[in-house]
C-alpha cells in the first residue's frame, strides 16, 4: 500500500518536473521570440559599448596602458553603479515583472491556468526562463565590459592580469555577483508581478532604497540584494563620509541569504498564484 | 473519481468589490448540451469564469465530477474552455499554440502534436496549421481556440461564445461537433446570444439576468412553468374554422388567429393539455384531418421574451 503510494507520489512528481520543463520551453522560445527582451538588449550592450569607445579613444588619443589598479577601480565603479543599479535592476524588472503581467495585459494566462497544472509550476518555469534569460545577457555583458576594461593594459599587460594576476578571480566573483543579483532581483520582481497589479512602483521604491542603504544601519541594509551582492564584489569602494559602516558579511554567508531570501520569495510567490483569479477586466 | 458525471453549483455567489457577478446560483449540470442565455451584464461570463476556476466564487462551492476547482491537476484534466478572449501567445502559429499546452498538460512532444493536429482536423484548420494565428481571420482564430479547448479530449466542454465569427457553412460545422461531443457522453455548455441556434443545439437551458439564474432545466418544462404567457401552438388543418369555434367554447383560449390561407390557425391558450384533447376528439369524432401541430413559442426566443424581456438588451 504505502509503496503504491509512493510510487504514485513519485509518478505526480515525475509529472510536475516534465510540466515545469515544458513551460520553460514555451516561455523560453516566447521570450526570444517576443519584444519583452529589446531594452534589455540595449541596456546590457551600453557597458560595452562604451568600454569600446574607451579602449578607440585610448589606442588613438592616449596611446600609452593604463595603470592595472586604476581599471580594478573603475570597473569597480562600474559594475556597482550603473551594472547593479540600473543595468541588471531595470533587466530584472523588465524580464520578471513581465513574466505574470505580461501575460495579464495579452490576456493569454488563462491557457495556463486551465491547464492540469499546479500554478506553483508555472511560476517556477517562469522563473526559470527570467532567470536564464537575464543571467546570460547581464553575465555576457559583464565578462565583455570586463576583457575591454582591461583590454586597456595592453597585449601583455591584460595577459599577464588574467594569468598571473587576479583577472580571472576577480571576473568570476563579478560574475557570481551578477547571477547572485539576476536571482536575488529576479525572486523579487517575479513576487511583485503576482501580488501586484502595477509592480512598476514598489520596483522604484526598492532601487531608492538601494540609493540611501549606505545611510541605513546593519539590520535593515539586509533588507535589500545590493547589501548581499556587494559581498561577492572584490573590489571594495569607499563608502563616503555619510555612509554608516556595518560589519562586511562574507561572500558565502552573503550569497547563502541571498538564495534563501530568494528562496522564500519564490515560495510565496507560488503560493500566492493558488488565488490568481483572471477576468481581465478590472486587470 | 466515482462521483456522478456532472457540474454542481451550490450556492454560489461572486462579488467584485460591492458589484454583483452572480447570486446564489444552485443547480446541476449534466452530460448534454445545456445553453447559457442572457442580456449583457446577465452574468454568464462570470458564471463560465466561475464553474472553469478562472474566478473563485464569494461565496459557495463548485465541483466537476466531485472533485473540487482548487485542485488543477484533476479538473482541469478533464475540463476544456473555449473563452470568449480573442488573444493568443504571440508570434504563435496554430500547430504551436496547441501543442504548446498539450505539453503543459505532461504530453510528450510527439503525442502533443499527434493530438494538435487531431484537433485542429476537428475544426477544419490542418491547411492553416503552420500560419501565424495573427494571419487568421476572426473565424479561424474562433476555431483554433475551439480546437485547442477540445484538444486533451475533455469530458466537459465550457464555450462562450463559440458561434461568434463563424460563417454559415463553418456554424453548422462546429454545432454537428458539438453535438458529437455531447453523444458521447461529455458535458457541453454553451454560452450563446444567437437565440435561433440555441434552440438548435439544446433542449436544456439556463436563463441569467442581473447575475441570477431567472430559469434553468429543459426547455420545454421551463416553458410549462411560465404560467402567465398563455401557450402559442401552431396548427395546420383542413378545418381551421372548426377547430377556432370549438375552441372558443373553452375557457382558456385566449386568441386565435385564423391563417389567411384557411389552413390553419395560431392559438394562445392557458391549458394546452385541455387543447390537445379537443384536438383529438375533433380528428376521431368530426374526421378533421391534422397537418401539422407546433409549439409556437417553445422555445429559448421566447423563454427570453417572456423572462427577461426588456429587461436586458439582448446578448
Amino acid at each position: 500500500m504505502s509503496l503504491r503510494l509512493e510510487s504514485r507520489d513519485a509518478a505526480r512528481w515525475r509529472m510536475r518536473a516534465r510540466q515545469t520543463a515544458a513551460v520553460v520551453g514555451l516561455e523560453l522560445g516566447r521570450l526570444v521570440r517576443g519584444r519583452r527582451l529589446i531594452a534589455v538588449y540595449l541596456l546590457n550592450l551600453l557597458p560595452v559599448l562604451a568600454l569600446v569607445a574607451a579602449v578607440i579613444v585610448q589606442k588613438l588619443v592616449v596611446g600609452r596602458p593604463i595603470d592595472s589598479g586604476n581599471l580594478a577601480t573603475g570597473f569597480a565603479v562600474l559594475f556597482s553603479t550603473f551594472m547593479m543599479r540600473c543595468m541588471i535592476f531595470f533587466s530584472c524588472v523588465a524580464v520578471f515583472v513581465q513574466l505574470l503581467r505580461g501575460e495579464v495585459m495579452e490576456k493569454t494566462l488563462h491557457y495556463y491556468l486551465l491547464s492540469p497544472v499546479r500554478r506553483e509550476v508555472v511560476i517556477v518555469g517562469k522563473f526559470v526562463v527570467g532567470l536564464i534569460a537575464v543571467t546570460v545577457l547581464c553575465c555576457a555583458s559583464v565578462l565583455a565590459s570586463h576583457l575591454l576594461t582591461f583590454s586597456r593594459l595592453g597585449g601583455a599587460g591584460a595577459g599577464n592580469y588574467y594569468s598571473t594576476g587576479p583577472g580571472v578571480a576577480h571576473l568570476l566573483s563579478y560574475l557570481a555577483a551578477t547571477v547572485l543579483a539576476c536571482i536575488g532581483y529576479g525572486a523579487v520582481f517575479t513576487l511583485l508581478g503576482v501580488l501586484l497589479r502595477n509592480p512598476m512602483i514598489p520596483a522604484l521604491l526598492l532601487l531608492g532604497w538601494e540609493g540611501v542603504l549606505f545611510l541605513m544601519p546593519q539590520f535593515l541594509k539586509q533588507l535589500s540584494v545590493a547589501h548581499y551582492v556587494t559581498s561577492l564584489v572584490p573590489v571594495r569602494m569607499a563608502a563616503g563620509p555619510l555612509a554608516v559602516l556595518a560589519e562586511p558579511t562574507s561572500p558565502l554567508t552573503g550569497a547563502a541569504r541571498l538564495l534563501a531570501l530568494a528562496l522564500v520569495a519564490i515560495l510565496i510567490a507560488a503560493r500566492q498564484a493558488r488565488h490568481l483569479e483572471t477576468s481581465y477586466a478590472t486587470d | 473519481m466515482s462521483a456522478a458525471h456532472c457540474i454542481q453549483l451550490d450556492g454560489v455567489s461572486k462579488f467584485y468589490g460591492e458589484v454583483l457577478g452572480v447570486n446564489r446560483v444552485t443547480m446541476t449540470i449534466g452530460p448534454g448540451i445545456t445553453s447559457l442565455v442572457g442580456p449583457n451584464g446577465a452574468g454568464k461570463s462570470t458564471l463560465l469564469n466561475l464553474v472553469t476556476g478562472l474566478l473563485r466564487p464569494t461565496h459557495g462551492e463548485i465541483t466537476i465530477d466531485g472533485a473540487r476547482l482548487d485542485d488543477p491537476e484533476m479538473v482541469h484534466r478533464v475540463l476544456g474552455y473555449c473563452t470568449q478572449w480573442d488573444a493568443f501567445p504571440r508570434g504563435a502559429t496554430g500547430l504551436d499554440f496547441i501543442r504548446g499546452y498539450l505539453t503543459v498538460h505532461g504530453f510528450a512532444n510527439t503525442q502533443a502534436e499527434t493530438m494538435a493536429w487531431e484537433a485542429l482536423g476537428r475544426v477544419g484548420l490542418q491547411d492553416a496549421a503552420r500560419k501565424k494565428i495573427a494571419a487568421y481571420s476572426k473565424g479561424m482564430r474562433q476555431r483554433v481556440k475551439l480546437a485547442q479547448a477540445l484538444s486533451h479530449g475533455p469530458r466537459v466542454l465550457i464555450l462562450d461564445e463559440p458561434l461568434n465569427g463563424l460563417d454559415p457553412m463553418a456554424r453548422a460545422e462546429v454545432i454537428a461537433l458539438f453535438q458529437d461531443v455531447a453523444a458521447a457522453g461529455s458535458i457541453v455548455v454553451i454560452s450563446s446570444h444567437i437565440l435561433h441556434e440555441v434552440d438548435v443545439l439544446s433542449a436544456n437551458v439556463i436563463l441569467m439576468n442581473h447575475g441570477y439564474v431567472v430559469a434553468e432545466g429543459a426547455i420545454h418544462e421551463v416553458r410549462e412553468e411560465v404560467e402567465e404567457h398563455p401557450f402559442q401552438i401552431l396548427v395546420r388543418c383542413d378545418r381551421p374554422s372548426l377547430l377556432a369555434s370549438r375552441v372558443f367554447a373553452l375557457n382558456h383560449a385566449v386568441e386565435v388567429i385564423v391563417h389567411a390561407d384557411g389552413r390553419g390557425l395560431l392559438l394562445r391558450t392557458k391549458d394546452a393539455a385541455g387543447f390537445f384533447r379537443l384536438m383529438n376528439r375533433l380528428t376521431i369524432e368530426d374526421g378533421m384531418v391534422v397537418e401539422t401541430v407546433q409549439p409556437a413559442d417553445d422555445d429559448v426566443q421566447s423563454l427570453y421574451d417572456y423572462l427577461i424581456g426588456d429587461q436586458g438588451e439582448r446578448s
